[in-house]
C-alpha cells in the first residue's frame, strides 16, 4: 500500500492516521459483522481489529452470525474442545461429518 | 492484681484489634473455567491447580455451605469438590446453561436440556426446563418446563416464579414453579422498534426477590426492571451505547455490574442510574459476583497477545484492581470464589 498516492483531500485524511489499522472490513465499532478469521492481518502487521474470538461464544445468539457459528441450542458441544479460542478455533466442527 | 490488670488490657486490645480487621483478610479459592476449571489463589494470585472437565463451561457457582463448586456445561450440571478439586459426579447429564442457588443455599436451579435424535438420526434440541435439585438429599426432586429455543431464564423462588426468555421476543413467559406450568407472559417492552436489539440473555435477579434485570444493548442501552409479582418494567437508561457481554447483582440488592465490551459499569439500583464506571482494556466476556459481594471477577478468553487468557480481579466498592491471574492456553468465560477458613 505505500505506492499509493492520495489524491483527494479525503483520501489525504485516511493516509495522515498513522494508528488507523490497515484493515478494518468486518469490524463494527468494537464488534464484528461477521466471523472470517484468518484474513484480518494487515500491511503493518496489525492483527485482528475486531474481537471475534472474544466473542465467539457469545455470537450464536446475541450477534448474527447464526448462520456461520453452531447453535448452542442444537450443538452445545461444539466449544467443548477449544481449551484457548485463538488456536483452537481450527478444531471447532461445526458442520457434522 | 496489677500484672493480671495489664494482661487483660492487651486482651482487651488484641480482641479490638481481630474485630476490627478489614473483611479484605478473607482468603478466597477461585475457580474460574472455560473447557476446564482453573483453580486460583486469591491472596497470591497464583494458578495452585487444574480440574479436567474438557466440556464448555457456561457458569459456575458457589456452594459455600457446602465446600463445592456446582459447574453448568455442555454436558450437564457437575460438582466438585472445593479442597480436593475433584469431580463428584453430575447432578444432570444433559446440557446446561445456567445455575442459581436458592438464598437458604438449599435448592440448586439449573436451565437444562436434552439434545434428541429423529428417527433419521438427525440431532435436534430438545425442551428446556428448570431442573430442580434438592442439595440435602443430593439429588433431582422436580423439573418444570419452559419449551425450545430458550435463550436465558431466571427463577425466583420468592414468587415461586421462572423467567424465561425466548427467542426473538421482548416478553419473558412466566412459569410456575409449583404450578409446574406457563402462567401467562410479561411484556418487558413494548417498543418494537426494528432498529433496537433483542433483549440479552443476561437476566439477573435481586435477592429478595423483587426485581428481574434485563439489559438491552446497542444505541438505546438500558435495564429494563421488571417487578416479578405485577410484570410492570420499567427502564433504566445507561446513558449511552453498549454492547453487553454480562450482568450480575450485587448479593445486597444495591448495585448491578454491567460488562460491556470497554467498560464496567455499575448501576445504583435504588437511584435507577450510573452510578461508576471503570474503563477495561481488554474484551472481557464473563462478570461474576463473590458471596459476600466484596469481589468483581472479569474472565477474558483472550489476553494480550492471545496466547492466554486471564481473570481479573476488581475491588467491587471502589472498582479498583486487586489483581490479575493469566491462564496460558487457556480462555477463561466465568468464574466464582470459595471462602477459605
Amino acid at each position: 500500500m505505500k505506492h499509493l498516492k492520495p489524491l483527494n483531500m479525503r483520501a489525504m485524511k485516511l493516509s495522515g492516521e498513522s494508528d488507523r489499522p490497515d484493515v478494518f472490513g468486518y469490524a463494527c465499532s468494537i464488534c464484528c459483522t461477521a466471523w472470517a478469521p484468518g484474513w484480518e492481518n494487515g500491511e503493518s502487521g496489525n492483527v485482528d481489529p475486531c474481537p471475534w474470538m472474544s466473542d465467539l461464544s457469545l455470537c450464536w445468539v446475541t450477534c448474527y452470525w447464526t448462520g456461520q457459528v453452531a447453535d448452542d441450542n442444537t450443538e452445545p458441544d461444539w466449544l467443548d474442545d477449544c481449551s484457548l479460542v485463538s488456536e483452537d478455533w481450527v478444531r471447532i466442527c461445526v458442520v457434522p461429518d | 492484681m496489677q500484672h493480671m490488670t495489664r494482661n487483660a488490657l492487651i486482651c482487651a486490645a488484641l480482641l479490638l484489634v481481630l474485630a476490627a480487621a478489614p473483611a479484605d483478610a478473607v482468603q478466597r479459592t477461585i475457580f474460574a473455567g472455560g473447557n476446564h476449571v482453573m483453580v486460583i489463589d486469591e491472596t497470591t494470585m497464583s494458578v495452585v491447580g487444574q480440574i479436567p472437565v474438557q466440556k464448555h463451561i457456561h457458569q459456575l457457582v458457589a456452594d459455600q455451605t457446602r465446600g463445592r463448586v456446582y459447574a453448568a456445561h455442555s454436558g450437564g450440571v457437575e460438582i466438585f469438590d472445593a479442597a480436593s478439586y475433584s469431580s463428584l459426579g453430575l447432578f444432570v447429564d444433559e446440557a446446561a446453561r445456567r445455575l442459581e442457588l436458592s438464598a437458604d443455599g438449599g435448592t440448586l436451579y439449573a436451565l437444562t436440556h436434552p439434545i434428541l435424535v429423529n428417527d433419521a438420526g438427525q440431532e435436534h434440541a430438545g425442551e428446556y426446563a428448570i431442573r430442580i435439585i434438592d442439595l440435602e438429599q443430593g439429588k433431582l426432586v422436580g423439573s418444570v418446563t419452559l419449551g425450545y429455543d430458550i435463550f436465558d431464564a431466571v427463577v425466583d423462588p420468592v414468587s415461586g416464579k421462572v423467567f424465561a426468555m425466548e427467542r426473538f421476543d421482548r416478553t419473558l413467559a412466566v412459569h410456575g414453579l409449583a404450578e409446574g406450568k406457563r402462567l401467562g407472559t410479561v411484556t418487558v417492552s413494548a417498543d418494537l422498534d426494528p432498529m433496537k436489539t433483542n433483549l440479552l440473555h443476561f437476566m439477573s435477579r435481586s435477592a429478595d426477590g423483587e426485581h428481574i434485570y434485563v439489559p438491552q444493548h446497542g444505541a438505546s442501552a438500558c435495564v429494563f426492571d421488571v417487578d416479578p409479582l405485577s410484570g410492570a418494567s420499567r427502564a433504566i437508561d445507561l446513558g449511552g451505547e453498549y454492547f453487553v457481554r454480562d450482568a450480575q447483582v450485587s448479593p445486597d440488592g444495591r448495585s448491578l455490574y454491567l460488562l460491556t465490551a470497554d467498560q464496567l459499569l455499575v448501576v445504583d439500583t435504588a437511584g435507577r442510574r450510573v452510578s461508576a464506571s471503570r474503563g477495561l482494556d481488554e474484551v472481557y466476556i464473563g462478570l461474576d459476583v463473590s458471596g459476600d459481594g466484596r469481589r468483581l471477577y472479569l474472565s477474558n478468553p483472550l489476553h494480550g497477545d492471545g496466547t492466554a487468557g486471564n481473570l481479573l480481579v476488581l475491588d467491587a466498592g471502589s472498582l479498583k484492581e486487586r489483581g490479575m491471574v493469566v491462564t496460558p492456553g487457556m480462555s477463561l468465560f466465568t468464574a466464582t470464589a470459595i471462602e477459605r477458613d
